[in-house]
């Protein structure tokens, strides 16, 4: 064959052309978050290592706004301590069932939210009993799913993105549906398959349904700012949502207690038919 | 300076100009601000074919991974264009009595030809990167508009980087 032949040097190019498309369309379509995280942890190792003095120091600048953020949560989470002891002195709760979920406050050491694929990662790990599937939340927003875990971070795969779904409620009725990050807009979301029944309108609020074991129900989210019916069967409606994703910080990652139970009833469940 | 060790400043001043950007510019999730293209059209046109195609393809894949990208996503797109930047370049800038072994510099084929050049090979790198990160996720208007947006803020930005580091008297 002739090396120096037009011939040669054009398949060698097309040859060289297919054979890196095809090894990226196959590294692309391989990117699960999972085979990700694997191949790239001794990368995020190192960037950890950076990320958390760089974000030390964006957070300084930052102090002001996240204080009035805390205070805000405070304030409201005082209101909601009064209201439970108000409740309790009332009831004289001697109930000792510890409750319904886990609750591990985190803070956000790297997020990337301006993109469609966006993910955060969190200071809490496996030594701190987080474990793949648990749910992160804030006070008014579902932040996303635990999605790998390291000893010392896990990796969330946030709700500002498009795989992502989470059950939620219209508050006041029993309508519920699928919530999903537009791809648009990081205030937005859509909640879809709610019947047309639904009496909902414009300004209603929209909370988790706790219908999944991810996210505990009653948390809300934001506000519908949208109806439209589709294909004469469900409505859909847009979502504002509560709270930027961008600017959070502090998270809470939560389980449900005795998952492992359900995940058996429901195994056992699906076995009988 | 020889002016290949000026390139690879150059080209190292991009890639982390790329990264920060990537890491701390935020446009809102529509919009991604790619210079990779930049990159890839200043490769010497007198270079074997397929040495330009992994040099892309590495560059690609260098952006996938400082800045958090889909892995693969840039590097295909980066290397779908090392494959038609050569012949695109000879239509676009007509002459053949330029340097063959760079694209000529803006004082000598004038702004609109680097723009119109660019803006083609724009289009054909975010029709590979629109298509493969919103695959199946997104309406074809918002991917559209994605589009069309992504084109024209990267070509402004690829043109006031083209004029600031690679057009320098």
């Amino acid at each position: 064959m002739d090396y120096n032949s037009r011939s040669y040097k054009l398949l060698l190019t097309i040859g060289t052309f297919i054979v890196l498309e095809v090894i990226s369309i196959v590294m692309i379509a391989q990117n699960s978050i999972l085979q990700r995280y694997l191949i790239l942890d001794g990368i995020r190792s190192t960037q950890v290592f950076f990320w958390e003095r760089s974000q030390g120091i964006r957070d300084f600048f930052n102090l002001r706004a996240y204080n009035q953020a805390l205070q805000e949560e405070n304030a409201e989470l005082r209101g909601k301590l009064a209201q439970v002891q108000y409740l309790q002195d009332f009831k004289a709760v001697t109930d000792s069932t510890p409750g319904l979920y886990k609750w591990i406050p985190a803070s956000i050491i790297k997020s990337n939210p301006n993109k469609q694929h966006n993910y955060l990662i969190l200071n809490r790990g496996a030594k701190d009993g987080v474990e793949t599937e648990m749910g992160v939340v804030t006070h008014n927003s579902i932040v996303g799913v635990v999605g790998a875990v390291s000893e010392n971070y896990c990796y969330v795969i946030s709700f500002l993105n498009k795989s992502q779904r989470a059950s939620a409620m219209i508050s006041g009725t029993s309508d519920f549906g699928l919530l999903t990050w537009n791809g648009t807009d990081s205030h937005s979301a859509t909640l879809s398959h709610i019947p047309l029944s639904s009496t909902a309108a414009v300004g209603d609020t929209v909370c988790t349904s706790g219908y999944s074991t991810i996210y505990p129900p009653d948390i809300p989210v934001g506000v519908i700012s949208d109806i439209n019916a589709v294909s004469g069967m469900y409505k859909d409606m847009g979502v504002d949502l509560f709270q930027d994703l961008r600017s959070l910080k502090y998270v809470y990652i939560v389980q449900r207690h005795h998952q492992g139970e359900i995940d058996e009833l429901s195994k056992n469940a699906s076995n009988l038919n | 300076m020889p002016t290949y060790l000026r390139q690879i400043i150059i080209y190292a001043v991009v890639i982390l100009l790329q990264v920060i950007i990537n890491n701390y510019v935020n446009l809102g999730p529509m919009i991604y601000i790619c210079l990779i293209p930049l990159l890839i059209i200043y490769l010497p046109l007198d270079q074997k074919p397929y040495l330009s195609l992994i040099i892309a393809f590495g560059l690609g894949l260098i952006i996938d991974i400082l800045s958090d990208g889909v892995l693969g996503l840039n590097a295909g797109a980066a290397t779908l264009i090392a494959l038609v930047y050569r012949p695109l370049f000879y239509p676009v800038f007509q002459k053949n009595n330029y340097s063959k072994k760079y694209i000529p510099p803006i004082r000598e084929s004038g702004i609109w030809r680097h723009v119109l050049y660019m803006l083609i090979i724009l289009a054909i790198y975010f029709l590979f990167y629109i298509i493969f990160d919103g695959l199946a996720k997104s309406t074809l208007l918002t991917s559209l508009v994605r589009y069309l947006m992504n084109i024209a803020v990267n070509l402004a930005i690829a043109t006031i980087v083209d004029l600031t580091l690679f057009n320098r008297s």
